[in-house]
């Protein structure tokens, strides 16, 4: 957890003073921050059951489509 | 910022670098060789390590001529098992990928070694180019086992199996190998069968498998037909009868060609064609000049003809085909194959194989006779 | 323009290498005759590719999101384009896994995933925030180390190859090539739509030789890897993890020249990196065109902490990535490198034609 929590901290410290002074930059940067810091934090903890791909495999397998 | 950033780089740089998996050389224990012995429900595994400091001994190195290696009998259900058991009396961490051998013992043989070789395959440290040995004498002693040129018993299994193709005693049969046999269509396994013979190594013979299991053996007169055929030779000695006087020959150069035919009546046969160059090695009753070259290259090409068909006769009758004729018809005429495959074990034993073989003797070395009249 | 023609097509050529990995996907079904849907896959990505190509003539150097904004409009365009955000994520994602299981199993097996995904990822970000355009930069002598190990590698195995290993030629059902094919085409022929983000840096012309070009030399490349692995191996190769590793293990000249699949390691990890840096740029370039942001600097660090999250939830083990691989990612892959732009020549042709009859 703390490594995560630093290397979001390095995250910020890079690239949130380049967002100054655009409103739109900053915005999208703090949503995929704040995004990606959730999944992070959340992975840390052990919940491992967010998975995309599963999704995509549950769907295809309830669509019959696949090999 | 530039010298945090610089400071997380150095950092990932310690990890990149492999400090986490890492191990210094005097944790490992290097395994050189496994034996496993099977006794009844469970596994005895003999497994040979390196003790670096006793390698090159002598009056400088070593530690007054100690062994350079250490065998530790470990007991388990599985082989997995028995291997971990090694870290608990050794203290370090078992490290497979130097292996070079495996020795089996007839038991475990005959009870189906895939499992073995499924660990040797699955294992990521562990080549695929392992040597395979069955023995029926114990691992534990097979790795005690004279090795008078090599300090470690390991490495002269492992040079004995490497020098096979230059004789006819055997064939160098890897995991990859036998594997690879298990995959064809219905194709046997020879491998090497060694023995102690006044606490030093005597290969004599091979033990056959049918898929994982050895169901015969093949004693060295037997083999040597077998290997006319399958094995991948390079060299050899032949010992040639004519009217009791002897001759010996080394293998030069050999082709071996085997393939299946399809005849008119669409019945079909094995073809081998075996084309070689040989070297007169001793031919002191001078054969060469009394019956003429051609008399004796006839004389050789009936005599290899004779042991090949003399041990396709024995192998027929173990019902295990070792030379892949299966797999050699599947390869050419899979729709042929398909048909026969389910009555293939019986087909092999009645199989039709035409056999040519076409020496010539091209160096007769450094005399052109004989001193005996 | 930023890019040259030759730096892309070497670029193009080591992101089909980038498949060297992921052979094993394609050994599974069709065994010692995986050189087939490997060739077939070859020649129908010319097919493939060719789609893209007319979508490039059509709208010269603009990228792929400005393309579906003229065709769809703003609204299905920007739709769209997220549904491909999406799946570059996922292909990234699954090359990142790909890339730290291999380290981890084969080389550091007490290191967890995540750490290789996270370190990975963070030296890729490096590269994408140095621009593609100095990633293209590096690919020829990237490209001309590799081959030369291939070569050399390919000699070294010439004693243990057999042509008996590739028969008996065409056993396998007609599903199982189609299977083959089809996963073999999406991945990594397919892939190259990523390269349509970058059309705007390059000249049209010059995109459009580059990328012929880069398929022939990459596709050779793979060729050349999975036939050398198939006349080694022979039929085990259906049972090998990574074939092209299993293969370099047996290398043993003399006991002098043995043990170099470590130095393939570093070469597939530079073509992982190459493919996933790749992919990563387009999602960051991607991602800033569709929020409207002028360059994507401030949010490829946050778009790299996205992915590695990704990888580490994606995929349990090295069987759920070869699940994935063998029976689903063709399918996920298909109407992203073919309906789509597909359809979408369709409905440029349909525009097009509707505007001359007016």
């Amino acid at each position: 957890m703390i490594i995560t929590l630093a290397a979001f901290l390095y995250i910020w410290l890079s690239d949130f003073k380049n967002t100054k002074g655009n409103i739109k930059e900053r915005a999208v940067f703090l949503l995929l921050f704040t995004l990606s810091l959730a999944l992070a934090i959340l992975i840390s903890a052990g919940v491992k059951t967010i998975s995309p791909i599963k999704a995509i495999q549950t769907l295809f397998d309830f669509l019959h489509i696949s090999y | 910022m530039k010298y945090f950033r610089i400071t997380v780089s150095l950092m990932m740089i310690m990890v990149l670098s492999g400090c986490w998996s890492s191990r210094e050389l005097d944790e490992l224990a290097v395994v050189m060789g496994i034996g496993i012995d099977k006794s009844g429900d469970h596994l005895e595994c003999c497994t040979q390590v390196i003790v670096p400091q006793n390698v090159g001994s002598g009056e400088e190195g070593g530690a007054h001529g100690e062994k350079p290696y250490t065998n530790f009998i470990t007991e388990g259900k599985e082989l997995s098992t028995c291997i971990s058991k090694v870290s608990d009396t050794t203290g370090k961490y078992v490290f497979m990928s130097h292996n070079l051998i495996a020795v089996l013992d007839e038991d475990a043989a005959s009870d189906g070694i895939y499992k073995y070789l499924d660990y040797l395959m699955r294992d990521n440290q562990l080549r695929l180019s392992v040597c395979l040995f069955v023995t029926d004498k114990s691992p534990e002693e097979v790795f005690n086992a004279e090795a008078p040129l090599f300090e470690i018993p390991s490495i002269n299994l492992s040079k004995i199996s490497e020098g096979f193709p230059e004789s006819l005693s055997g064939q160098n049969v890897t995991v990859l190998d036998f594997i690879n046999n298990m995959m064809c269509k219905k194709k046997g396994s020879l491998v090497p069968f060694i023995t102690l013979v006044d606490g030093k190594i005597k290969v004599c013979g091979s033990a056959v498998f049918n898929g994982d299991k050895m169901t015969g053996r093949l004693d060295e007169e037997d083999l040597k037909g077998v290997l006319w055929i399958i094995g991948d030779l390079k060299g050899g000695d032949i010992v040639l009868d004519i009217n009791n006087n002897t001759l010996s020959l080394r293998i030069g150069r050999i082709k071996s060609k085997t393939f299946p035919v399809l005849d008119k009546n669409g019945e079909i046969y094995i073809k081998a064609e075996i084309r070689g160059d040989l070297y007169l090695v001793s031919d002191d009753a001078n054969m060469i000049n009394t019956i003429g070259m051609d008399a004796v290259v006839e004389k050789l090409n009936q005599s290899v003809e004779k042991e090949i068909l003399t041990s396709l006769s024995k192998t027929k009758k173990m019902g295990v085909d070792i030379y892949g004729f299966g797999d050699m018809i599947y390869r050419k005429n899979p729709a042929v194959w398909r048909a026969i495959e389910n009555t293939w074990e019986n087909r092999f034993k009645e199989i039709r194989v035409d056999i040519s073989a076409d020496f010539s003797i091209i160096e007769t070395g450094s005399i052109i006779g004989s001193v005996k009249k | 323009m930023d890019i040259n023609r030759r730096n892309m097509a070497f670029t193009v050529a080591l992101f089909l290498g980038g498949a060297m990995l992921l052979t094993s996907y394609v050994t599974d079904i069709t065994s010692w005759e995986a050189w087939v849907p490997a060739l077939l896959a070859f020649f129908l990505s010319f097919a493939v590719v060719s789609i893209y190509l007319k979508l490039t003539k059509k709208y010269p150097e603009k990228h792929l999101p400005e393309i579906f904004v003229c065709v769809f409009g703003k609204c299905a365009g920007y739709a769209v384009s997220w549904a491909y955000v999406f799946f570059f994520l996922v292909i990234a994602c699954f090359n990142t896994y790909s890339v730290s299981s291999f380290f981890v199993g084969y080389v550091m097996p007490e290191t967890p995933d995540i750490v290789f995904t996270v370190i990975f990822v963070f030296i890729c970000s490096r590269a994408v925030r140095l621009g593609i355009e100095n990633i293209t930069k590096i690919s020829i002598f990237i490209f001309f180390l590799i081959s030369l190990f291939i070569i050399l590698n390919f000699i070294l195995l010439l004693s243990q190859m057999k042509i008996s290993n590739f028969l008996p030629l065409f056993d396998h059902s007609f599903y199982e090539y189609l299977q083959a094919a089809h996963t073999e085409l999406m991945n990594p022929f397919g892939e190259t739509v990523v390269f349509l983000m970058f059309a705007d840096k390059i000249k049209n012309n010059d995109f459009r030789s580059a990328l012929i070009w880069g398929i022939i030399i990459g596709g050779v490349m793979l060729m050349l890897v999975v036939i050398r692995s198939v006349a080694v191996l022979g039929v085990t190769i259906s049972i090998s993890a990574v074939p092209s590793y299993e293969v370099l293990r047996l290398i043993n000249i003399k006991n002098m020249i043995t043990r170099i699949e470590t130095l393939y390691s570093f070469l597939l990890l530079i073509l992982g990196f190459f493919k996933v840096s790749i992919i990563y740029c387009a999602i960051s370039r991607l991602t800033a065109y569709l929020t409207g942001l002028k360059t994507e600097k401030s949010i490829i660090n946050s778009v790299g902490a996205f992915l590695a999250c990704m990888t580490a939830v994606s995929f349990t083990s090295g069987f759920d990535s070869v699940n994935w691989g063998t029976k689903y990612a063709a399918f996920f892959a298909t109407p992203f490198v073919f309906i789509i732009p597909c359809f979408l020549l369709l409905v440029i042709t349909v525009k097009r034609k509707g505007e001359k009859a007016k």
